[in-house]
């Protein structure tokens, strides 16, 4: 076996990465250094990169720190941590800052890993972004639905509903978009890195409707905040500032475009005379969003009298129960936690021996007979026969005969 | 189609996905028990959840030795292997490397650098294995075919096309 790789290792690097480590998992300098029985100016040296670790110490460390010694070896993305980028005006409490730190540092691990697979598959993702839309000191609502407009038209989608949010903006934008089990209070966390690009996560706890909308007002930044990162949190402003009011407007107008919603009234009107609590639900469910939503948008619109959503509550008007009197089942999309192009990358690595099965586990999230099971699922998706080994990196081409 | 191994080490170690397929032949306890020398698995690999519990009673029973580098020159080759492999994968690399052992796994890409780097290493995979036990100990078909059939629905594993022992897993498989 060739060299050592400590020997050449970037040991600033390699120091700072294990610094980071430590301070996730909350250790101190002290602890980290009973872990290795030295001194703790001996993990400052390290932690500098100023005394080259041995192999020993790092397996040490790094066991106690949670993590693999490969995660810190191997070559893998660099970028900036996401965490400072995360400290300002978001978040009103300390123990809220406190309550969202791993998931930042998920969504970081996730990013680095996704970007990762690209890198070995050497399949970089595709980015269609629309250069950042200038909307400061034009009135939120206006500016909020005339870009909705644009980007509806330049995603072709009409005045219709969108089907499933999360794979129009993976597919057709590029962005980085993960299902995170957040605390209940945060809805969505929006970053952006020059390596990475947009890059989102979306708490998968809550039912789709509220998955759409975050994922909407978190594009919304993408749009026009582009490099501020961004947490939507429940009560998170005594006041909403301007950001997070045109974030909350575009929602609405790119998940209800108005021309659509204006032509269903009327068409419902027409038939019927009126609008009723039903079609409140039906209507909700074909635009993937919640009654409350839909309906505080009808009032906004004048094309509900004001007060309508508040006498329904105050009615009692129980919304599930109603929406399943109509047959309508709630939104379904997938909630899987990775998004499905990085779920194909890694198994595409995996399927040509470019990654171990180990790796795919890890890279997947999953024990290593999940991990198979995904395998035997693509195979099964991919080819209805199992005996065949179907390569799924390979370019699809049409039969030589 | 009986031809039998011959065991060139001391020792085999086990890596994890290897160890999962075994295990998933109902079997293990025969399996281990057919080979010679000794079974060791590296305690980073048993921290894998799935593993742990299962092969507990293995090492209980002396059939399973769990090892760790012991030596700075076992300890460098971790992490060089960790280079390019998980660390389950990259310690059992090491420690066979330092001790002359052989290596059962089933990955290829593991395959392919335990041979790079230790091209002197036995690499054995589950097929073989299991048929060492089927051949050494007589095994009847039924009780064959019913361990390689366990391991395709519960482990998800079988040997690709090109495997030399392909056509002895389907021969078993597939014989009515």
């Amino acid at each position: 076996m060739e060299a050592n790789i400590l020997d050449n290792i970037d040991m600033r690097q390699l120091g700072k990465e294990l610094q980071e480590a430590r301070k996730n998992r909350s250790m101190t300098q002290e602890a980290a250094a009973e872990v290795l029985g030295v001194a703790r100016t001996t993990i400052t040296a390290i932690e500098k990169g100023e005394r080259r670790i041995k192999a020993g110490e790092l397996i040490r460390l790094v066991r106690a720190y949670g993590r693999q010694v490969s995660d810190f070896v191997r070559p893998r993305p660099r970028f900036e941590s996401f965490q400072p980028q995360f400290r300002g005006p978001y978040l009103s409490t300390a123990v809220d800052k406190q309550t969202i730190a791993p998931y930042i540092e998920t969504l970081e691990e996730l990013c680095r890993d996704y970007l990762e697979l690209e890198e070995i598959m050497e399949a970089p993702l595709i980015r269609k972004y629309p250069p950042v839309y200038e909307v400061a000191g034009l009135p939120c609502e206006q500016a909020a639905e005339s870009v909705a407009i644009e980007e509806r038209n330049r995603l072709g989608l009409g005045d219709g509903p969108i089907p499933i949010l999360r794979y129009l903006l993976e597919q057709d934008v590029g962005l980085r978009l993960f299902y995170l089990p957040l605390p209940p209070k945060f809805s969505e966390m929006y970053v952006y890195d020059d390596a990475l690009g947009a890059c989102m996560a979306i708490n998968r706890h809550h039912p789709e409707e509220r998955r759409r909308w975050s994922a909407a007002h978190g594009y919304a930044h993408f749009l026009a905040h582009r490099y501020k990162a961004e947490i939507s949190v429940e009560n998170g402003y005594q006041r909403l500032p301007e950001s997070e009011r045109f974030a909350d407007a575009f929602a609405r107008y790119f998940l209800m475009p108005t021309g659509g919603l204006i032509r269903r009234c009327n068409d419902i009107r027409r038939t019927q005379g009126k609008v009723t609590p039903a079609d409140l639900g039906t209507l909700a469910n074909y635009y993937g969003v919640s009654v409350e939503v839909l309906t505080r948008h009808l009032e906004d619109l004048k094309l509900l009298p004001t007060g309508i959503w508040d006498k329904l509550r105050h009615g009692g008007f129980r919304i599930r129960e109603a929406q399943r009197q109509l047959g309508l089942e709630g939104i379904t999309a997938p909630d899987e936690e990775l998004p499905r192009r990085y779920q194909y990358l890694a198994l595409a690595a995996f399927e040509r021996a470019f990654i171990t099965e180990g790796q795919l586990a890890r890279f997947l999230r999953v024990n290593r007979l999940d991990a198979r099971q995904a395998i035997a699922v693509l195979h099964e998706s991919t080819s209805g026969a199992i005996d065949v080994a179907i390569d799924v990196g390979t370019e699809l081409q049409a039969s030589d005969a | 189609m009986s031809t039998s191994i011959t065991f060139s080490h001391d020792c085999i170690i086990l890596d994890a996905c290897c160890a999962i397929t075994l295990y998933a032949t109902k079997h293990m306890e025969a399996i281990l028990q057919a080979l010679p020398g000794g079974v060791a698995v590296a305690t980073f690999v048993l921290d894998e959840e799935i593993l742990r519990s299962n092969l507990q009673p293995f090492v209980e029973q002396g059939l399973i030795r769990t090892v760790s580098p012991d030596a700075e020159s076992e300890e460098n080759a971790f992490v060089n292997f960790a280079v390019e492999l998980d660390d389950g994968e990259a310690v059992t690399g090491a420690i066979a490397m330092h001790r002359k052992w052989a290596i059962a796994t089933d990955d290829r890409k593991a395959q392919r650098v335990f041979a790079r780097h230790n091209p002197g290493v036995q690499l054995l995979s589950t097929p073989e294995l299991v048929k060492h036990w089927a051949d050494t100990h007589s095994q009847p078909i039924e009780v064959v075919r019913e361990a390689l059939q366990n391991i395709e629905t519960q482990a998800r594993y079988k040997p690709s096309a090109g495997h030399a022992l392909h056509a002895w897993w389907q021969s078993i498989v597939h014989a009515s």
